[in-house]
Order: C-alpha cells, then sequence, then structure tokens
C-alpha cells in the first residue's frame, strides 16, 4: 500500500479540520497557530496512527511543536518498525 | 457508624471499597486499604527526604497507581498536596512550564512529585523545587500517619488555567468529608454495591472529588485516564457496562463528545442498565446535549434518570446542587427578553424562547439563595447573583486572607429559584468555560495585548458554540493598530502563540480589526458581549 508523505499529509489534515487552504499550511507553524488545543489533536492523531500504523504516545506529544516536528517523529516511528 | 472527618480517617475506616486502574492507567484492583500501606511508606520517602506537615508538594502524574500513591502519601504525611496536569498535546511543554513555574511560587511549593521523565522539564521551570520520584518514594518504610486537625487542608486546588494569576483553593479535611458524604447520601452509594467509573483529570475539581466520593462512601471506583475517553469515547461506556459502574460524572462537553463520535458498530453488546447517576456539571448545560445523549443510548439501557444535572464549584470543594436521582432532568422555558432584565416569565413567542435545565436542589444542609444588587434576597423567578452557604465550603485562596467557612459565599454565577430548583442562568462577570474550566477573559486579553501591533486595551475575548458539535470555542476580537510591524498573518500567530504560552489556551477563531472595530464603553472598558454579537453579524459594525 502506498503510504503518503506524513509532511504532506498532516498539512492536509490541519487543513481540513480548520477549514483552511492548503496552500497556507506551512510546515513550520505550530499546531496553536490554528487553534488545536489538545483535544481537537485527538483526532488528528488517531488519523496519524491509523494511516501510518503507528502507535502515538501522549507523552511524546509535549515536544512536538510544528508540523514539521511531528511529521519527523513519524518518520521515526516508520523506520524503527 | 459514623462518617469519617478525614483522608486518613476514610482510609483507616475503608471495609470493602478500592481502586481498580483501567484504560491505560494501569492494570488490577487494589483495596483502600492496601493503599494505605503504601501510603504510609510513601510518606516515610517524604520524611526522609524532608517534605513534611503543612508543607506543599505539587503533583504532576496522570492518572495512576502513581497519582493514587502520591496523593494518599501526602495526605498521610500531613502534606498538602496540589495536584497540577502534566503537559498534554502538541507542543504543550512550553506552556506546562510556564503554568508550573508560577503555581509553585504561588503556593510556596516544596517539592514536585512527577514521573523521572518530567522532571528536567520541571527543574528547568522551577529550579528550587526539591523532585521526587512517587515509584522510589513509595518504597521507603512506613511511618507512622499525621492525624489532621478538621481545619487542615485536604489539599489545594487550582482555579483557572491562567499563569499569571493561578488561584489556589484550600478544602479542608472537615470540607471535604461534609461534600463527599452528601454527595454519596443525594445519590444512594452503598457501600458494598457502588462502582463509581471516572476517567476525569485528577487536576480538575469533578475529577479528584469525584474520586475521594468513592474513599469516604467506601466505595469500588474504576479510574482511566482522560486520554482513554477523549482517544475512544466509547470506552467510558464499556467500562460502565464491563464493571457494572453505578454511578459517572463527567463535564457537560463530554456528553456532547460521546453522543456524536461513538458508532453502532461500537456499540455491540453494551449494557448500561446499571448506571443510575451520571453527574452532568462543570459548564452551562444545554438541555439538547442531554436530550442527544439519552436518546443515542436508551437502547443500550440509559435509563432516563440517569442524566443527572448538578451545580458546584471547586469554591464549594464539588457539589451544591443535584437532581434527585429519582428524578429524570427538568428544564423550563422562559422569555429571553424578561431574563435580560431580570425576570424569569413564559417565552413570548419561540423567538423569545430560551430552555434552562435545572440544577436541582441544594444538597442538604447547603443553603442555595439569590440576592440582587443591594443584598437583598429575591423571589422566585428573580433573577440574582447566586450566593451558597453551607459545610463545604473552602477556607480561602491560598496565599490570600483566609475565610471563614462557615460565611456565605457569592458565587459570581446569575441565576433564578423555582420551586427549590437552582438554574443558572450566565454569570455575574464575563467567564470563559472551556472544557470544563473556568478561565478570565481579562488574562486572554491581556496576553493578547503584550503582543506589538495589537492596540492597548482593545481585545475582546468570548466564546461561540460550535454549531456542529455544541462544544464552546474560544474567539478573540483584536484591534490592530494602524501602523503594526507584523504583517496581520504573523500578528495572528503571534497572538495565538502567546495566549498559549500565558494561559494554556488555543484561540479557535480570532478576527483582526481595524479601529473602533472593537466595541468599548464611553470610559473606554471593553464590552464582550457586543463584540460578541459583532463577531457573529448580529451586530452592524
Amino acid at each position: 500500500m502506498d503510504r503518503p508523505d506524513p509532511l504532506d499529509f498532516l498539512c492536509e489534515q490541519v487543513a481540513k479540520l480548520t477549514w483552511t487552504e492548503r496552500a497556507r499550511i506551512r510546515p513550520d507553524a505550530r499546531f496553536i497557530d490554528f487553534g488545536i488545543d489538545s483535544v481537537r489533536a485527538m483526532d488528528l492523531v488517531i488519523e496519524l496512527e491509523q494511516t501510518f500504523g503507528i502507535e502515538i504516545d501522549d507523552r511524546d506529544l509535549a515536544e512536538l511543536e510544528t508540523l514539521r516536528d511531528v511529521a519527523a517523529y513519524v518518520e521515526r516511528k516508520l523506520e524503527a518498525t | 457508624m459514623s462518617f469519617p472527618q478525614s483522608i486518613l480517617e476514610a482510609l483507616e475506616a475503608s471495609r470493602h471499597g478500592g481502586v481498580r486502574l483501567a484504560g491505560g492507567a494501569g492494570e488490577g484492583r487494589r483495596s483502600y486499604g492496601e493503599l494505605a500501606a503504601r501510603a504510609r511508606r510513601l510518606a516515610g520517602g517524604l520524611a526522609a527526604a524532608g517534605v513534611g506537615r503543612g508543607d506543599r508538594a505539587l503533583l504532576v502524574l496522570p492518572t495512576g497507581q502513581a497519582f493514587v500513591d502520591a496523593f494518599f502519601g501526602c495526605s498521610l504525611a500531613g502534606t498538602i498536596p496540589c495536584q497540577l496536569s502534566p503537559p498534554e498535546g502538541f507542543g504543550s511543554a512550553r506552556a506546562f512550564r510556564a503554568r508550573l513555574a508560577g503555581l509553585a511560587r504561588q503556593v510556596g511549593a516544596a517539592c514536585a512529585i512527577a514521573e523521572a521523565q518530567l522532571h528536567a522539564a520541571i527543574a528547568e521551570a522551577a529550579p528550587e523545587l526539591r523532585l521526587l520520584d512517587p515509584t522510589e518514594l513509595v518504597t521507603a518504610p512506613e511511618v507512622p500517619p499525621v492525624r489532621p486537625a478538621p481545619a487542615d487542608p485536604a489539599f489545594v486546588q487550582f482555579t483557572s488555567g491562567t499563569t499569571r494569576t493561578p488561584r489556589g483553593v484550600v478544602v479542608s479535611q472537615k470540607a471535604l468529608a461534609a461534600n463527599t458524604e452528601q454527595i454519596g447520601r443525594a445519590t444512594g452509594m452503598r457501600s458494598e454495591e457502588t462502582v463509581v467509573v471516572s476517567w476525569l483529570p485528577m487536576f480538575h475539581d469533578m475529577g479528584l472529588v469525584g474520586w475521594l466520593v468513592s474513599l469516604f462512601n467506601d466505595t469500588e471506583v474504576v479510574l482511566s485516564p482522560p486520554r482513554s475517553f477523549l482517544r475512544r469515547p466509547v470506552s467510558w461506556l464499556r467500562t460502565i457496562s464491563e464493571w457494572r459502574g453505578t454511578h459517572s460524572p463527567a463535564p457537560t462537553f463530554a456528553y456532547g463528545y460521546a453522543a456524536s463520535r461513538v458508532r453502532d458498530r461500537e456499540l455491540e453488546g453494551l449494557d448500561l442498565s446499571s448506571w443510575r447517576t451520571a453527574f452532568v456539571g462543570a459548564e452551562p448545560i444545554p438541555a439538547d446535549v442531554l436530550r442527544t445523549f439519552a436518546a443515542r443510548f436508551a437502547p443500550y439501557g440509559l435509563a432516563p434518570e440517569t442524566l443527572l444535572p448538578c451545580y458546584g464549584m471547586a469554591e464549594a470543594t464539588l457539589a451544591l446542587t443535584f437532581c434527585p436521582d429519582d428524578w429524570p432532568w427538568n428544564s423550563v422555558l422562559v422569555s429571553r427578553r424578561a431574563l435580560q432584565a431580570g425576570h424569569a416569565r413564559p417565552p413570548d413567542g419561540e423567538d423569545d424562547a430560551l430552555e434552562v435545565v435545572s440544577c436541582g436542589v441544594p444538597l442538604d444542609p447547603t443553603e442555595v439563595w439569590v440576592e440582587d444588587a443591594a443584598g437583598h434576597r429575591l423571589g422566585d423567578d428573580e433573577v440574582g447573583e447566586v450566593w451558597v452557604r453551607g459545610p463545604s465550603l473552602f477556607s480561602g485562596y491560598w496565599g490570600e486572607a483566609p475565610r471563614d467557612p462557615t460565611a456565605p459565599f457569592a458565587t459570581g454565577d446569575l441565576g433564578f429559584v423555582r420551586k427549590g430548583e437552582l438554574y443558572v442562568a450566565g454569570r455575574k462577570k464575563d467567564l470563559l468555560i472551556l472544557r470544563g474550566e473556568n478561565h478570565h477573559p481579562e488574562e486572554v486579553e491581556w496576553a493578547a495585548a503584550r503582543v506589538p501591533g495589537v492596540r492597548m486595551g482593545r481585545c475582546a475575548a468570548f466564546t461561540v458554540p460550535d454549531p456542529a458539535t455544541g462544544d464552546e470555542r474560544l474567539c478573540l476580537l483584536v484591534e490592530a493598530e494602524r501602523r503594526a510591524l507584523l504583517a496581520p498573518a504573523e500578528l495572528e500567530v503571534a497572538i495565538r502563540r502567546r495566549v498559549h504560552e500565558e494561559c494554556g489556551l488555543a484561540v479557535e477563531d480570532l478576527r483582526l480589526v481595524g479601529p473602533g472595530g472593537v466595541p468599548v464603553t464611553t470610559s473606554g472598558k471593553v464590552r464582550r458581549a457586543a463584540a460578541r454579537a459583532r463577531f457573529l453579524g448580529e451586530e452592524p459594525e
């Protein structure tokens, strides 16, 4: 199965979640820049787990600030499996 | 047998109750007797670390064995536990450090009890704190427990999520005992039959006291972490079904969240017939949320009288009024216009109708009444500030002048009484209620106003319900200076980041406006209701 690029996928999900144009989602933006709080972020976490077949420990989220941080985290998880 | 008057007495008196951990909080069950033995060891660990009676300990732990041990360990050492959320969610580390530093200063904490992986972050934020690991503390030799006086603090409950002006509500052993007895009696808790189920965070009054209700009433409780619910809302219902839960609390938003997200295929075999009391509170209660939840889960055995709206606050330990547990919840239709003018009257047509859910009757012997601004008690159907007096009231805010717990307390909420039932209809002052937590709009506005390019004092914070879920969303209307250095998109980002760092809140909707875009009074104070109406397009700009 073809897996999407984690960063592309994240940008698309954030665009969908916040009703923002995809072109306006920058990889170095923080989740908070889009008004995504920890409850709303849960949808994103579940989406990432299902799409990439990884498990995300909620305790790892605190230091992940930008979309790029999260994409890199997903890449690391994929390499480890 | 007399009701226990402190956490220590409750632990000593327990014969049947215990804590079962589920859903990622851990596993297995320990009786309160076994937990008391662990707590005596943890108290020994605290003594060895030089933390003693009257010292404040920050508990920065997720729901689980370590939290239970640390909380009871502090209780038996006479140390005052102050609960605070570990960082959660993307990029929360920054806001966590700011909040922790503010709270540690506020209560003059002696130590922080946290998992080892958080120690570095805590040390960075508050280098003066002694860092303790609960898994090490609990291996110390037991010490005899410190017997508290009735007025000694049982814990400090932080209210409002901001870092600049945190407030710690001091709840005495006596107040805690009184409120847990009231709640147990009003909801028919029985030691060997009741099973409390909770996924609520332990740093929230509903989560902490909701759990301690089981200790004082010597019942079973099943605890799971908030993330188990947020990730898979059905896990809340599954836990009730599996362990035959009888009592389970949650803030209003959780009922909407569960009803809208749980899918039919997740419900096979679910049996909610054991659930007799679903406390609903901590934020305004829209009737539609109750209706939707009841209809969604009635086919799985949820009884109509299970949903039990209540009213309370950390300053009252937890609960002040409850709908009696053998009634279905109820509501009244009143006139919006008359309510604005201070009277609960029948509506004048559909457009004028507002449905207000009853919060029930005061928990005996608590008294609840309504007063006007001049201090006169008002009769039925007259709107005024809600005042309360009762055995569960707090002893003051930490670091401020102590208050007489027997004195009446002005809640800041507006409401009216009809036939002995309380109906809450707004706030005397503006308050942002987000996912069951209270925040002051001023603090959000101050944070935003310090971003260069925002016109001082021209920023309004308010909430607007999400049309899809009914959840309240935080919105900001901000006036940008004519010659702001940042482009609008950058200014928006800077404001959102500042509000998150200082208040721990996500601004869901932010609108920048030009000069005169934020309505103010003639003396220059922000008119939040008008700003909100303008934001929603209900009032011309």
